[in-house]
């Protein structure tokens, strides 16, 4: 969940891209994101969507997508609009993918209806197999995934 | 019995494991370059990385009486960093050239994105130019796919498939890896990956020519002597002695020999324990009595 240390950590965020010239804009929010310690880097990826020209920061948040850390994982991929608006379709599926393997809630993935493919489709489907064949439970999210009409 | 973990991630694992591997057989470990759980920033720490697995880790297994080889690479989740990338495939052959060193590895895909193609084919040619076999790891997501793209991979660059192995499979992957002709590793794990039930099956199923079982134990939930416990299960499951024996001792050793690096005579007999040892001045002991032997004979 956003705590109020991460709004109030945002709202510096956007304070000092505000003082910034744009051509440092995107420098300055990786060195944010590498030298912050979790809860840092969780209010930076919250705060990206509300950023001036925030296409600019795409690599910065498909990288976060491979963390290994849930919360900052689920920073970018759930409850923020960032990925449905920005994440080529690619790096889309394998966030829901990741968030299907980790147990963040689909529910929370800002728009993943609208950004359902047939390949995100297919990707469900290969994952569904292969944890049948493994005998393993199937996670009750993938209902969440619905074929794109 | 001796038994090879040939994938485990030692510099994430206490003395107690080593001690407790070796007590349950394990007398030689590979150990691949991986990520170490969150990025790494600048090219010196994988330069680092690499000198620990060639120094300190080898020092450290040989301490409790097990022969430890590594695997080098630049790893597929950090590939897609671009600052990191060049630099890193920069400072491979270099190292590549090192003793103990017996693969290129761990290379593969994680995100399956162009970066990590790039990456992937650049180390095959890398292995390729050192006379070393490659490791290579199967993503997490979307693996099966993942396996197929792999495949495809080193047939297109041309790689010799007797000279690669393919980790973390599952029932899903196996098939398709061994109908490649290359080796196929499988990664037991408490949770996620294989199990020990499961690999059972497959070994009824598949037989256990060029079939390698491994803990990939590291710095999550795992655990170092999986290997040892999959071999407890086979057993128990009726499975023959000279199956074990290959897919636990014959199998790692054939394949990483092919380094030209690791001499199969040497691996029957056990590194003698000197813990009066030490590594540029320092002992994994802290004011313990050393524990010293003499060398066993051959197993």
């Amino acid at each position: 969940m956003t705590g109020a240390d991460e709004c109030g950590r945002a709202a510096l965020v956007l304070a000092a891209i505000a003082a910034l010239p744009g051509d440092r804009h995107v420098g300055f929010v990786r060195d944010l994101i590498r030298r912050g310690e979790v809860r840092e880097r969780q209010a930076v990826l919250r705060a990206l969507a509300a950023l001036p020209a925030a296409e600019r920061f795409v690599e910065l948040a498909i990288d976060a997508c491979r963390s290994n850390i849930e919360t900052v994982f689920t920073a970018i991929a759930c409850d923020n609009d960032y990925p449905a608006r920005h994440f080529p379709a690619p790096a889309f599926d394998q966030m829901v993918i990741k968030a299907l393997f980790v147990g963040a809630p689909l529910a929370r993935v800002a728009g993943l209806a609208a950004r359902t493919t047939g390949e995100l489709v297919r990707m469900v489907d290969a994952y569904v197999s292969e944890r049948t064949a493994a005998g393993r439970p199937i996670p009750g999210d993938v209902a969440l995934i619905r074929r794109p009409s | 019995m001796n038994l090879f973990d040939p994938h485990v991630h030692m510099t994430s694992r206490t003395t107690d494991d080593y001690a407790a591997m070796a007590a349950a057989g394990i007398a030689a470990v590979v150990e691949p370059a991986f990520w170490v759980g969150q990025p790494r920033t600048h090219v010196g720490t994988f330069e680092d990385y690499f000198l620990s697995l060639l120094g300190w880790e080898r020092f450290r297994a040989s301490q409790f009486g097990i022969h430890h080889f590594c695997t080098l690479a630049m790893n597929p989740r950090e590939a897609n960093d671009p600052a990191l990338v060049d630099g890193v495939l920069a400072l491979l052959p270099g190292y590549l050239e090192k003793d103990g060193v017996v693969a290129v590895g761990e290379i593969g895909y994680d995100d399956m994105t162009p970066a990590e193609d790039r990456c992937f084919a650049a180390q095959l040619e890398l292995a390729r130019a050192h006379g070393l076999p490659a490791l290579i790891h199967l993503p997490h997501r979307d693996k099966k796919r993942g396996c197929e793209r792999t495949l495809a991979l080193v047939r297109e660059v041309g790689f010799a498939p007797e000279r690669t192995i393919v980790d973390h499979n599952t029932e899903e992957t196996l098939p398709l890896t061994l109908a490649s002709g290359c080796w196929a590793g499988h990664s037991i794990y408490p949770h996620t990956k294989m199990d020990e039930r499961r690999m059972v099956e497959l070994v009824q199923r598949y037989g256990g020519e060029r079939i390698l079982v491994n803990s990939a134990a590291d710095w999550g939930v795992s655990d170092p002597l999986k290997v040892a416990r999959t071999h407890d299960a086979m057993h128990a499951a009726g499975i023959a002695d000279a199956t074990l024996e290959a897919i636990f001792w014959r199998n790692p050793i054939a394949f990483f020999a092919q380094s030209g690096r690791l001499d199969p005579a040497e691996l029957e007999t056990r590194p003698a324990i000197d813990q009066r040892q030490l590594h540029e001045g320092n002992s994994v002991l802290r004011g313990q009595t050393p524990k010293v032997d003499v060398p066993s004979g051959p197993a």
